[in-house]
């Protein structure tokens, strides 16, 4: 069974303690933007402090093995701004060059966009988009890529008032039929991603607290 | 205060001292992290994983188009300009001394081997190297680096090495297409305006070439777009999450670019006097 783990760590003033999540498990941690940036910053570092235990060995987070096994969704980036939306949904696969997974994916892309209703659109460059296209593009390439994990950084935050309730429906479909684990990473207790969290640890920086 | 006035001159030449330390330690921090850079994409481009990921591909021919296709009218215009401006400047000359072997071995010594790669360099440095720095700083601050790291995507494979990479490819080949051209065009110009017959004009350049020429001009066409591209993105890369450090950047990076340059050029001819 895998499982995404951290060991314990000093973000700016705040301590995480270590944790992890079992696959089709939800477990939350809220703390300030800055924090969940730093916490990322942490996964990505060589010598990461965040790490993929499966059955075939360990990954630390930045490698490729586990950022085949684990989706980001970033807030309000989840898209580079010099390609289309196509090229940013299929990059992972692109960069992995294994033509087979490249071909499987293309052929999975129009009906992944047809759901998320952007198959119009996948031709346009992305430059700046709203926070609910990035949030959208950020859950199409996690149901191409089909993790164990996700890790969400206040997805649902910043989306116009219209789409909430479309997003929040879909973003729950899509985490119960991949199945994943997912670890959420929110800024208020009220992140209204209407996920049913078995843990949710809320930390305060000291700026809050005065 | 006469008293105090060795104090405060020691306090001022101190002050001045550790500021010159200070500027000296960061140079060499710099030029040690520079080193650094070059050594990470040198060993990503010798591992040669980035040839078997299209994604990569796909940059560094968007990079090659622009740096290299879009840039050709531009590269043209400066053929004809260059090739008449050097001809008129050398054929009168070799005349004046009625030594007309002076053409060929002026146009090889001048034009190909010192003007062509400085030409094309300062040119791409303007053009796309401004380009790379802006762009890769506004993907640092737009947070995008931590979107390529959170899908296993190397920095270093994705973002630089193919910029890099066509940089040099780039440079060479409009080095030497800008080498040959003006001299071809300054010829046609000579016997357009019945100066000296293109053939003997030609046979003249022929003369003067030598191989060691042509190597240096390569060697030089090809070094100098990867100096400045590598410094291009060393400032980019430093922009941070800041965005009004761009412009900051992409001045040092043009900058230092340019100085490496003619460091390089320095670097050469003193090894080739020595040599």
């Amino acid at each position: 069974m895998s499982r995404l783990c951290w060991e314990a760590m000093t973000l700016r003033d705040i301590q995480i303690p270590q944790g992890h999540v079992l696959c089709g498990e939800k477990r939350r941690l809220v703390l300030p933007r800055r924090y969940q940036l730093d916490w990322l910053k942490k996964m990505g570092m060589p010598g990461s402090s965040v790490w993929l235990e499966t059955s075939e060995g360990d990954f630390p987070g930045g490698s490729e093995q586990f950022a085949e096994r684990v989706a980001c969704m970033l807030h309000q980036c989840n898209t580079l701004a010099n390609l289309s939306l196509r090229e940013n949904m299929l990059l992972p696969f692109l960069y992995a060059g294994r033509a087979a997974e490249i071909a499987l994916a293309t052929e999975a892309l129009p009906e992944v966009a047809m759901r998320l209703d952007i198959a119009e659109k996948l031709d346009e460059q992305a430059g700046e988009r709203s926070t609910y296209m990035h949030a959208l593009i950020g859950l199409g390439r996690a149901m191409l890529m089909r993790p164990d994990f996700m890790i969400v950084q206040d997805a649902h935050s910043g989306i116009q008032p219209h789409r909430q309730d479309m997003f929040r429906s879909l973003f729950c479909d899509v985490v119960e039929q991949l199945g994943v684990g997912v670890l959420y990473l929110s800024s208020s207790a009220q992140e209204g991603s209407d996920l049913d969290y078995c843990q949710s640890l809320e930390f305060s920086s000291a700026e809050e607290r005065l | 205060m006469s008293q105090t006035y060795p104090a405060v001159r020691s306090g001022k030449w101190s002050s001045r001292a550790e500021a010159v330390g200070d500027a000296t330690l960061r140079l060499l921090g710099g030029v040690a992290h520079f080193y650094v850079f070059i050594a990470v994409m040198l060993r990503s481009f010798v591992r040669l994983k980035w040839v078997s990921r299209p994604a990569v591909m796909h940059v560094m021919i968007r990079q090659v188009y622009f740096t290299g296709v879009q840039s050709l009218p531009w590269v043209m215009t400066m053929i004809v300009l260059v090739g008449a401006t050097a001809v008129y400047s050398v054929v009168p000359f070799a005349r004046q001394l009625n030594d007309p072997s002076l053409i060929g071995k002026l146009l090889n010594a001048l034009l190909v081997q010192e003007m062509a790669p400085l030409i094309i360099g300062v040119f791409l440095l303007a053009r796309s190297g401004v380009a790379v720095v802006t762009e890769v700083g506004h993907m640092h601050v737009r947070g995008e680096d931590m979107l390529l790291r959170s899908m296993g995507i190397s920095i270093v494979e994705y973002l630089f090495l193919p910029r890099f990479l066509a940089f040099g490819l780039c440079g060479l080949i409009l080095t030497m297409l800008f080498a040959g051209a003006s001299i071809w065009v300054g010829g046609m110009m000579l016997a357009w305006t019945n100066e000296m017959n293109f053939a003997q004009f030609l046979l003249e350049v022929k003369r003067g070439a030598s191989f060691d020429g042509m190597l240096l001009l390569a060697g030089k066409g090809l070094l100098y777009p990867l100096l400045s591209c590598a410094m291009l993105l060393f400032q980019g890369a430093r922009a941070g999450q800041n965005p009004n450090l761009i412009p900051v950047c992409t001045t040092n990076g043009v900058l230092w670019g340019l100085m490496l340059m003619v460091f390089a050029d320095v670097g050469i001819a003193l090894s080739r006097s020595l040599l």
